[in-house]
Formats: structure tokens, C-alpha cells, sequence
């Protein structure tokens, strides 16, 4: 193939994926945005007579064990879901890409301390860390959230402890500390917005990790509680029905949509802001 | 740097990391907003003044902060870590009970992982851009999306429940004895014991959870394997395989393939890490009595010396793991010494 046609094809195909995870993205914004409109009924009205009824015309997804509507508490399940993942990895990002900063900036014994407090954390499994976290500060949406951040923000000091000790080395950083410029300004002004595009993939491609954990800590019953249209507690309420396969199967299925398209989005931006990755 | 000194500086590392570990274990422990005795003893037990007064003195609750942490820190080598609330046994002798499900379940599915993900990645590169190329990749792309603890349910109800082609959640079918423990792994147990129903039983309800937990990792090994041969099929050694007349498939498996595998090894070796991880939840769907269903259950029953025990003991088997792979590199490749 010439080059010319494989530069073509290629960009194509980058511009695939970016736009499939744009799609997925936007469309479920949507949907958090505007559940209660879109939604035929309540997430949390009860209907008893009404319960465990298979998908059909008046319930697409049908009902749980209590009546209440599948597709009604999915719809509404985006406005928990999304939020939270966003806020985690964005607490996480911002409180990773501080220390790791500093330490890669400042270097030295700073850069050894906090170092090794990253290696610390990220021995453990995220799972049994963030769930010991959890079950330690009692079980709750926020709860989790809070265990979810503790454990995700070293892989960001990681990420980005590399990019500054890379950046720092450029010319225009000398130059900056020959005029005498103050190291935050130098830290915040020239080398964080040249180490940042790494952190926005990597902030982006974990999106769809963290949905998974949190759903993943709320289906063992510490995050989100019942009455909540969580995803994730929702695949909890279809354990051991195997005769009623509509409650566990179609939230996981919007955990799944979601999340992909987080990773296409992910995928997508990395290879356009980071041509020298790109595979193939 | 000689190889000694190596192994020296990489064993004092890990146990700087121990003690790193036990410190997390000890500041989580510290975020009960409870009682702190609550941390380790159940409910009447904390009412008894006298039971108190013992684990005050055990656990040195009465001393200031980095005193307790030194205290716990010298519990937890000596193996004591408390005693749980659910079974009322020492957590140590819990874990050590529970372990060999998890490792047995989690050697297979990465067997599975790698003796599916290899050949897939193989036929991806070879067939680039084709049919095979894509199922490969739909199927790495939606392992890594998929919640496990869902995975493992849908796999239950169409492979149990419709299909009934693999049993259901368990490690034997109920009418089974449990061989007499030897290992602790039931697939060894039992053929040590010449018990073939057993080992038949157990390998039919193991098939399922290791297919589930491996998925994920199978991808990952696929994507990796098809990276790194695409990237050597383009080599001038290749190339000039092809040009002295050899055919395709000694191109592959005697020039391509071989220098191709060093990624793959390593990410293999990274994957044990997923997999562990991984079995919290698969465990607890397929009733699989391992840690990770034994975290679950006590997490969700506030069983702290339980929990605890669980996070240091898998932050351990990381360690021990990542300190295997750095070592085994340093012996294989000197030029990593140097770092």
C-alpha cells in the first residue's frame, strides 16, 4: 500500500474510534441529563402486583422483584453512574498530578517520600484496597467514592512524576529558571500544560475503570444504597434468578455500553494527541 | 552491578514495602470512626471489661500512635492478625484455608488466558486487518468493558441454567467429598488420592469461573501478542527469511514468534496481578470459596481483622510476585541490574 493511502485509512480509523466513544458519551449524557423526561415511570415506584414481569410492551426491560420499571431505573441510573466516575477520576487526577509534580519538579528527598507512598498504595489489588476503605469508613455511595479516589490518585502521580521529569529537561524551562522565575510559577505556567496530555487519556481511559469499580463495590452491597437506581446494585438484585435473566442482565449491558464508550473516547484521543503511539 | 548485590538491594526494597503495607493496613484500621477495639473484637466481646483490658494490652491501644503502629506492625509478622468476627477463628488460619481455591482458580485462568490469548493475537497479526483481526479485537474490547461479577452471572445462566453444559457455582457437586487436603488445591488433591469422579467434578465446575476471570487478561495477552509480532514482521531478519525462500509458517513460528514472546512474557507476569483482583468478584459469583469471596462476605458483615487480613495478604502475594519477575529479569538480562 503507498504511504499516502495508509495515512488516509489510518486517520479514518482514528477518527473512528473518537467519534463511536463520542457518540456513546454524548448519547448517555443525554440520557443523565434528561432521565426524568425520558423515563416512562418512576425509578422508585413500587408495584407489587406488577413484579418480575419479562420485558414486553409496557415495561421494554421489565420489572424487578418489588414491580418497579428496569428501563425507568437505568435511565435514571446514568445520572449516578456518570457523576461519580467523572468526580472520582477527576479528584484523583488533579490530587495525583499535584504530588506527582512536585515530586518529579522539586526531586531529591521529596521525590523519594512521596515516591514511596505511591508504591505503597499501589501494591494493593484497587478492589480489596478501596473495599477495606469503604467497609472501614461504613458503606455509602460517598463512602466509596472517597475509597475509590484514595486508591486511584498514585497512578496519576505516577503518570505524571514522569512527564514533568521529561518536560523539565526542555530549553525553555532553563531559560524561565535563568530569569529567576519562582519554581510554582515555572511548575504551573511552562511545565504542566506540555506534561498534561497524557494525564487527560489516561484520566479519560479510566472513566470507564471506575464505573466498573464503583458498580463493582455497590453490587457487593458498600456503595450506593437501596433505593438508588445504581447500576451496579441493580446486577445485585438479579443474583441467583436465574428464571427472571432481564434484572441483572440489562444494567450490566449499560455498564458495558458506557464504559466502551469512555474507552473508545480514551482510545481515540490518544491517538491524536500522542502520533508516536499509534499502532499499526 | 553483580547479581548478589542485586537480589540484596531488591529484598530490602520489598521489605521496606512490607512495612508500607502494614502501615495502609494500619491507617484504614484507623479510619473506623468507631470504637478502635471494634477493629478487633466483634460486638459482646468489646462489652467485657476484662476481654478489653487484654486487647488493650495486645494490641497496645493504650500507647501513643507510632507505639500501636509498631505493636501492630510486630503482630502481623509474628502472623497474628486478630481474629475474625464471623468465624471466630484466628484470620491467619482463615486465610490459609481459603487460599489454595483462589490460587488454583486464578493458575487457571490465566492458563486459559495465555493458551487462548497467544494463538488469537498469532492469527490477529498474520491475518492483519482481516475477519480474525477483528474478532480479536471486539473480543479484547468488550472483556475490558464488561463488569466481571456480570460476565460471571450471564456466563451462569446461559452455560448453567439454558444450556447446562458446565455446573453450577461451586468448587464439586454437592454429593462429593472433599479429598483429604494435600495441597489444598482440589484438582491435585484428588489425583493424589486416585480419586478420578472428583478430579472430573472439580474440573468441569473450575472451567466456567477461569474462562470469566481469564477473559480479561486474554485480551489483554492477545493485543500485546498481536503488537509485537506486527512490529517484528516488519524486521530485516524477517525479511530476509523470506527472501532466502522460507516459508510463511517457519517464518512465524522460528524467526517471528520467538522474539515476539518477551513482551508477551512480561505482560503475562503483570496479568497475575489482574487476575488476583479479578477473583474477588468471581469468587463471590460462583460461590467459590477463596479470599475474595471471603473479603466480600467480610466486608459486607464490618468483619475488620478479616478484611484487613485479606488486603496485607494480597498486597503480599503482589509484592512477592513483582519481586519474582524484577528478579528473574535481572538474572536473564544484566543490562536491568544497573538501574
Amino acid at each position: 500500500m503507498a504511504v499516502g493511502t495508509e495515512l488516509a485509512s489510518h486517520r479514518a480509523r482514528v477518527n473512528q474510534a473518537l467519534v463511536i466513544g463520542a457518540a456513546i458519551v454524548g448519547l448517555w449524557t443525554v440520557v443523565a441529563a434528561a432521565a426524568p423526561l425520558l423515563a416512562p415511570r418512576s425509578p422508585v415506584a413500587l408495584d407489587v402486583m406488577n413484579r418480575l414481569q419479562p420485558p414486553g410492551w409496557r415495561e421494554p426491560m421489565g420489572t424487578d422483584e418489588v414491580g418497579r420499571d428496569i428501563f425507568s431505573r437505568i435511565l435514571h441510573g446514568a445520572r449516578i453512574t456518570i457523576p461519580t466516575a467523572l468526580g472520582v477520576i477527576l479528584v484523583a487526577s488533579v490530587a495525583g498530578s499535584a504530588v506527582g509534580a512536585v515530586a518529579g519538579y522539586v526531586g531529591g528527598r521529596v521525590d523519594e517520600i512521596l515516591m514511596r507512598l505511591v508504591d505503597v498504595v499501589l501494591a494493593f489489588p484497587s478492589i480489596v484496597l478501596a473495599m477495606a476503605i469503604t467497609a472501614a469508613l461504613g458503606p455509602g455511595l460517598q463512602h466509596a467514592m472517597l475509597a475509590i479516589v484514595l486508591v486511584w490518585w498514585p497512578e496519576f502521580a505516577r503518570l505524571m512524576r514522569g512527564q514533568v521529569l521529561a518536560v523539565k529537561e526542555n530549553e525553555y524551562v532553563t531559560a524561565a529558571q535563568a530569569l529567576g522565575v519562582a519554581w510554582p510559577r515555572i511548575l504551573v505556567r511552562h511545565i504542566l500544560p506540555n506534561a498534561f496530555p497524557p494525564i487527560l487519556v489516561k484520566g479519560t481511559l479510566d472513566i470507564g475503570n471506575a464505573i466498573i469499580l464503583t458498580a463493582a463495590l455497590s453490587f457487593i452491597g458498600l456503595g450506593a444504597v437501596p433505593p438508588a437506581p445504581e447500576w451496579g446494585a441493580m446486577i445485585a438484585a438479579g443474583q441467583a434468578k436465574f428464571e427472571y435473566w432481564w434484572v441483572a442482565t440489562f444494567p450490566g449491558l449499560a455498564i458495558l455500553s458506557v464504559v466502551l464508550g469512555f474507552n473508545f473516547l480514551g482510545d481515540g484521543l490518544q491517538d491524536l494527541l500522542n502520533p508516536r503511539l499509534r499502532q499499526d | 552491578m553483580p547479581l548478589l548485590q542485586y537480589l540484596a538491594r531488591r529484598l530490602a526494597l520489598a521489605a521496606v514495602s512490607l512495612v508500607g503495607i502494614v502501615l495502609v493496613a494500619f491507617l484504614v484500621a484507623h479510619m473506623v470512626p468507631a470504637d478502635p477495639l471494634a477493629v478487633v473484637l466483634s460486638d459482646q466481646a468489646t462489652k467485657d471489661p476484662s476481654i478489653r483490658a487484654a486487647y488493650v494490652k495486645r494490641w497496645g491501644l493504650d500507647r501513643s500512635l507510632p507505639e500501636q503502629f509498631l505493636h501492630y506492625l510486630l503482630n502481623v509478622l509474628r502472623g497474628d492478625l486478630g481474629e475474625s468476627f464471623t468465624t471466630r477463628r484466628p484470620v491467619l488460619r482463615d486465610l490459609a484455608q481459603h487460599l489454595p481455591a483462589t490460587i488454583e482458580l486464578s493458575v487457571v485462568a490465566l492458563a486459559f488466558s495465555v493458551l487462548v490469548g497467544l494463538p488469537l493475537g498469532l492469527v490477529a497479526a498474520v491475518r492483519h486487518n482481516r475477519v480474525p483481526d477483528h474478532v480479536a479485537r471486539v473480543l479484547s474490547l468488550v472483556g475490558a468493558a464488561s463488569p466481571i461479577f456480570w460476565t460471571g452471572l450471564i456466563a451462569l445462566y446461559l452455560f448453567y441454567y439454558r444450556l447446562d453444559w458446565f455446573p453450577g457455582p461451586g468448587r464439586l457437586d454437592p454429593y462429593l467429598q472433599l479429598p483429604p487436603p494435600v495441597t489444598g488445591f482440589i484438582l491435585l488433591d484428588s489425583l493424589l488420592a486416585g480419586q478420578g469422579d472428583t478430579f472430573r467434578s472439580a474440573l468441569r465446575h473450575i472451567l466456567l469461573p477461569a474462562m470469566v476471570l481469564g477473559w480479561f487478561v486474554m485480551g489483554i495477552i492477545s493485543r500485546t501478542t498481536r503488537a509485537a509480532l506486527l512490529e517484528v514482521l516488519s524486521a530485516d531478519y524477517v525479511r530476509t527469511a523470506r527472501s532466502k525462500g522460507l516459508a510463511e509458517p517457519s517464518v512465524i513460528g522460528l524467526h517471528a514468534l520467538r522474539n515476539a514472546l518477551i513482551p508477551v512474557v512480561t505482560v503475562t507476569g503483570l496479568a497475575f496481578a489482574s487476575v488476583l483482583s479479578g477473583a474477588v468478584l468471581t469468587e463471590t459469583v460462583f460461590a467459590w470459596p477463596g479470599i475474595g469471596r471471603y473479603a466480600v462476605t467480610a466486608s459486607t458483615n464490618l468483619d475488620y481483622p478479616a478484611i484487613l487480613g485479606v488486603t496485607i495478604l494480597t498486597a503480599v502475594i503482589y509484592l512477592t510476585v513483582n519481586l519474582v519477575v524484577d528478579v528473574l529479569y535481572g538474572v536473564l538480562d544484566p543490562r536491568i541490574r544497573v538501574q
